[in-house]
């Protein structure tokens, strides 16, 4: 029990911030924290210690956070996210961190996230959230490297599109 | 002057260690944390799953012991009720064999209510009908009649004292050899009609009237060893019995016919029958005002 304690202080907070901001509803958020820990304590027969645990974690949150989104509404369409990745077209020199002040660089991050559909925001979050590489995303999310290369594209064309208007 | 970025360029940004200019902006975004009420409930759904892993032998093991202390149980009351029996057995001299119904309590206030006038009724005919060297030879299996009937009148002077209880098992195997053995089943009838009072009210309890003369007519013809001419005698001298069917009628009466019914039995010179009556009458109806002529009969 110790130890799993010491397990959960440190992973939820990170756990609860990709939850929060892939729902961008709290009290979805707080459902789905719960249901994750439920799910993870309850398959702990299951789990393999050679894997991360991190990994393992956040693959049963994400499937929940995927469920959810499922259910909710339907997927941004992928022409979507082309029309918008084909107008990035912004100067070198105008980086957002010089133009715009820090809270209104994070407010429009934060709109930027909130705009992504859900496949490229839960990829963007388990990056800079969680901190994964390409092969963690991948492992995560279930699809194959190249995909996750190309979500993360689409949703950083994304989020600086929302730093140039 | 702008220039188209490279996504490849900002991806691998984003892929270093402090994931470029984004990551930067997003690390100073507010971290907010799961509620304490978060915390509390998935640290208690743990420690109730790492409980839950031992607690299965401990259920089992408690399992075991409750059934084994069940089953001692069940054996302790079996054996309890085996040693009444078995006492009672002893003091009756009854054999097993002759118990064959276990007298039922009522449950409701009125079935014990019926019951008691079912029982106090058929007292007051055996009052009437039982000669007193009678009693000892009743079966043990109507226990109300018994109680009721022996302490309730004492023996006339003219009859003999009352037969020894050593005397009772010859009365028993010759009830017993009797191809028409009455007594089991119309003892059974009276312990129905005391349990259900209403339904068995008038069947039941003129057979257990019946069964209980005839009891008491083999009692004092055979278990105490007179003969037939004697027997007689002694049937002539008692007084005559008034008709159970006839006092159970009138139970039914409204109570001013039934005070009328008495009083004609009075004038008749069946003096006997109207006492029986007009005890019967105080019993269900103690609160009537009799008059004088009945008050000086009654005491």
């Amino acid at each position: 029990m110790l130890a799993f304690e010491m397990l959960y202080r440190r992973h939820r907070g990170t756990l609860y911030r990709f939850l929060l901001r892939s729902l961008r509803q709290r009290a979805d958020a707080d459902e789905l924290f719960q249901e994750t820990w439920s799910r993870a304590i309850a398959a702990r027969e299951r789990y393999r210690v050679e894997a991360k645990f991190t990994t393992w974690l956040l693959q049963i949150a994400h499937n929940l956070v995927i469920d959810r989104f499922r259910r909710s509404r339907p997927q941004a369409s992928p022409e979507e996210a082309e029309v918008v990745f084909n107008q990035l077209d912004a100067p070198d020199d105008e980086r957002p961190d010089r133009v715009l002040s820090e809270f209104e660089q994070r407010r429009r991050l934060q709109i930027a996230l909130e705009e992504l559909p859900e496949e490229q925001r839960v990829t963007f979050l388990l990056r800079m959230e969680n901190g994964l590489g390409l092969e963690e995303i991948s492992e995560v999310t279930g699809v194959g490297r190249e995909t996750v290369k190309s979500r993360l594209r689409y949703a950083l064309a994304r989020v600086r599109a929302r730093f140039e208007t | 002057m702008s220039k188209r970025r490279n996504p490849d360029e900002d991806l691998q940004r984003l892929l270093d260690a402090d994931a470029g200019e984004f990551g930067a902006i997003y690390r100073r975004l507010p971290h907010p944390e799961p509620p304490r009420r978060l915390d509390r409930v998935v640290l208690a759904n743990a420690a109730r799953a790492v409980r839950g892993d031992r607690a299965p032998p401990a259920q089992r093991w408690l399992l075991g012991l409750g059934s084994a202390a069940g089953l001692v149980l069940a054996a302790g009351i079996a054996w309890q009720v085996g040693q009444q029996i078995d006492a009672q057995d002893a003091q009756t001299g009854a054999p097993r064999s002759e118990r064959t119904v276990i007298p039922v309590q009522p449950i409701t206030e009125s079935a014990r209510t019926q019951k008691s006038e079912s029982v106090e009724a058929a007292a007051a005919m055996a009052d009437q009908e039982l000669p007193a060297e009678a009693a000892p030879a009743k079966p043990v299996s109507a226990p109300p009649l018994r109680r009721k009937a022996t302490p309730a009148k004492p023996a006339p002077a003219a009859v003999p004292p009352p037969a020894p209880a050593a005397q009772a098992p010859p009365l028993l195997e010759q009830r017993a050899a009797e191809p028409q053995a009455a007594p089991p089943t119309a003892v059974s009838a009276a312990d129905a009609a005391q349990a259900f009072p209403e339904e068995k009210d008038n069947v039941s309890s003129e057979a257990a009237s019946g069964a209980a003369r005839e009891r008491r007519d083999h009692a004092a013809g055979k278990a105490v060893g007179l003969s037939a001419p004697k027997a007689a005698a002694e049937q002539s001298r008692a007084p005559a019995p008034s008709s159970s069917v006839k006092l159970r009628q009138n139970m039914h009466l409204a109570p001013q016919d039934w005070l009328a019914e008495i009083v004609r039995l009075k004038n008749a010179g069946r003096r006997q029958e109207a006492i029986e009556n007009l005890r019967l009458f105080r019993r269900m109806h103690p609160d009537w005002q009799l008059s004088d002529e009945l008050r000086r009969l009654a005491e």
